[in-house]
């Protein structure tokens, strides 16, 4: 093993926080952003950051033994991850010397937590027919509009948004990214109720909210050049490990072996077909790693999100699969607020969710082929 | 696990391909005797043996490319399993005698190897006067030196003297059984990753050229869609087959794991990419016009040649079920 390994293994046993309240709002936000301090403190908050942001400078390899070891130790959720992976790698980009002394320390520490504000209600894949507006007014931008399906809105201080700022030329040329403090006059989060039961997705609108113009990052009508480099930040296989997906089909091991399914022939497949799966995964993304830690030239890391995406739905099928073969799923339809079924079905509906979030999987198929295998278009 | 490939590595891939690319076509008696004499040349049967055993001492890690490319070659000898399969066996667990018999055979180009796939038997692939089976719990060595024709049920062989136990009679018996099988399923794998590569390389030629509606098919969504699973379910198989290859290169314990992992994962890319190219070709893929159908064949055959995607898949749901945890059997 590893002494990165070890040293993970041994400092998250000791430090990873039990029991938190399910993350809903800003009051249960509270213990996860003092778990984001704890982490940044020792210098694991953002381990692919420069060492001169508060980073590691670390590899991608390393960064997957962090995923895995975070996994194994049962670490919380990352409250702050959409600054973490895409604003600030986006402030360290394209970001003046003073904008990033200015948020990534509060980044890095959770002292301000970051949404992302992209999609609108008539842009979602088609990202750059945006209509949400800024227009200058002295040495402020004046924003109005609208913003859809912002995760975690409710709990965040502060929005990474593309906003339009002229509607000359191409769509993509008139888009801006800009900084916005939720706190200002005129922004009101909604929450949106959502079929697995959450409602950590909002509307974010935005009615003549004055923005200083020092919060423009890339400068004016640079945002599309800039989103699309955050998106590729988040493309890579750093974050995302097989851990998670094998500590979820232990649980279902568990429930297997209590109700004395596990010779049962067709859990057995389905169980298998999972867990190849899964190892696949593990050995993708540590290929795609190796190849990023070496400079290797590589197409790998565009199939991750579908990759990813598809393998979670098959997981929580079987997790339905398994739960009904177990006699459980009696509990949930009798109604079982918290218990272990309604989170596997509440899962299970947000991998759904995932096959349309981050770029849905009909996009990254169009991304394949047109920069991979260079079909005509 | 998974693994980054070194330059000598990539580079006698390389080679190997070139050589596959170059061999004559044709299933007759002197196309066999003519290709096999050109792969022995290369040095190619013995790759995976020793050198002390007049091997090149080369690992798993070292052939793994090697076999994707004798698939996306369409080799039509049984170079793969003589490579991956037999002569490791061989060397591993044969007797003097039966090394002495037979290395000089296959450095000579005279003999090539095959596995007796209990679901396949010796399979579509020329050229083999020897193979390895599993029968009544042994590992066999059959001659098939006198044999004319398709080649018999192994229980016929038996009969006729023609078999004997790999290693001798005192062996145990149970590792072997267990070596063949993962190895077999390794190999198919490897190749059959290398055919879904050639199988995606073809659908994308004939979706950049051929035209309907007055434009390539290949600005159809339908058909950019397809092709981009293709490449997605193929990069995502052939990692597991390299850390199989990783797994028997340092004969660790999670290797017949890892050969149902890559074999699983590869029929299932295979299986996609086999029905996408067809539907990509239309009519004229399923023509012998085209040489689509040698791809769409041999890779149908591998699917299921030492064991299907379900068969692999059941016998890892069995062991991740039945283990005490996940977690501490699986993560490092």
């Amino acid at each position: 093993m590893t002494a990165w390994r070890l040293e993970l293994r041994e400092w998250l046993t000791g430090h990873v926080p039990r029991d938190l309240p399910p993350l809903k709002d800003r009051l249960s936000a509270q213990p996860y952003r003092v778990w984001e301090r704890v982490l940044a403190d020792a210098g694991y908050a953002a381990l692919h950051w420069p060492v001169e942001h508060g980073g590691r400078g670390a590899g991608s390899v390393e960064r997957l033994v962090f995923q895995e070891e975070y996994e194994r130790a049962g670490g919380p959720p990352r409250v702050n991850i959409q600054a973490l992976m895409l604003a600030g790698p986006t402030l360290i980009a394209f970001g003046t010397p003073e904008q990033q002394g200015r948020w990534l320390p509060g980044m890095l520490r959770a002292d301000q937590v970051w949404c992302q504000g992209f999609s609108e209600p008539d842009a979602g894949s088609d990202l750059a027919a945006l209509r949400t507006r800024a227009v200058a007014s002295g040495d402020q931008l004046v924003v109005n509009g609208q913003k859809i399906w912002t995760t975690g809105a409710r709990y965040s201080d502060w929005i990474f948004a593309l906003v339009r700022t002229s509607d000359e030329g191409p769509q993509h040329h008139g888009i801006t990214w800009l900084m916005i403090d939720l706190r200002s006059p005129g922004v009101e989060v909604r929450p949106i109720a959502q079929l697995n039961g959450d409602d950590d997705f909002a509307e974010v609108f935005f009615t003549d909210v004055r923005v200083p113009a020092a919060n423009v990052v890339g400068g004016i009508g640079s945002g599309w050049r800039v989103a699309m480099a955050a998106l590729g930040f988040e493309r890579g296989v750093g974050r995302r490990s097989f851990a998670q997906y094998l500590t979820r089909l232990e649980q279902l091991r568990r429930v297997a072996a209590e109700a004395g399914i596990g010779a049962d022939a067709d859990v057995q497949r389905e169980f298998g077909a999972v867990l190849a799966k899964v190892l696949s995964y593990r050995d993708f993304t540590t290929r795609v790693a190796l190849e990023d830690d070496a400079g290797t030239t590589t197409s790998t890391p565009a199939y991750n999100k579908l990759i990813w995406s598809e393998l979670q739905v098959q997981l929580f099928q079987l997790g339905e699969t398994v739960l009904a073969a177990a006699g459980r799923l009696r509990e949930a339809d009798a109604g079982d607020p918290g218990g272990e079924v309604a989170d596997w079905m509440a899962e299970y509906w947000y991998s759904r969710a995932a096959r349309i979030f981050a770029g849905t999987n009909q996009i990254q198929k169009s991304i394949i082929a047109d920069r991979v295998l260079q079909l005509p278009r | 696990m998974s693994h980054v490939f070194n330059a000598d590595q990539i580079e006698f891939a390389g080679l190997a391909a070139k050589a596959f690319a170059g061999l004559p076509g044709g299933d007759g008696g002197s196309e066999v005797a003519a290709t096999r004499a050109a792969l022995a040349e290369l040095g190619l049967p013995l790759l995976g043996v020793p050198e002390d055993a007049g091997g090149a001492g080369m690992t798993e890690l070292d052939l793994v490319l090697i076999l994707e490319e004798a698939g996306y070659a369409d080799v039509r000898v049984a170079i793969a399993e003589t490579v991956g399969l037999v002569a490791p066996l061989l060397a591993r667990h044969g007797t003097p005698e039966q090394r002495n018999t037979w290395f000089p055979a296959l450095a000579q180009g005279t003999a090539l190897g095959t596995g007796y796939c209990p679901v396949r038997g010796p399979g579509s692939r020329t050229g083999a006067d020897i193979a390895l089976a599993e029968h009544d719990g042994r590992v066999l060595l059959l001659d098939l030196r006198e044999v004319t024709g398709a080649p018999p049920p192994v229980a016929d062989l038996v009969r006729s003297s023609l078999a004997s136990p790999l290693g001798g009679e005192d062996r145990d018996p149970e590792p072997l059984v267990r070596e063949l099988a993962s190895r077999g399923a390794w190999v198919a794998a490897a190749v059959l990753n290398g055919i879904t590569r050639r199988l995606l390389d073809l659908s994308l030629d004939h979706a950049r050229t051929r035209e309907q509606f007055g434009v390539p098919i290949g600005t159809f969504q339908a058909v950019r869609h397809m092709l981009a699973e293709v490449a997605s379910a193929l990069e995502f198989a052939r990692a597991p087959a390299w850390t199989a290859a990783r797994c028997l290169a340092e004969d660790a314990p999670g290797t017949e794991l890892a050969a149902h992992v890559a074999k699983a994962t590869a029929a299932r890319a295979g299986a996609l990419a086999n029905d996408h190219a067809l539907q990509v070709h239309g009519g004229i893929g399923f023509t012998k016009e085209h040489e689509l159908h040698r791809w769409l064949l041999h890779g149908h055959e591998l699917e299921s040649r030492w064991g299907t995607a379900t068969t692999h898949e059941s016998a890892l749901g069995r062991v991740g079920l039945h283990c005490d945890s996940l977690v501490t059997e699986f993560l490092p």
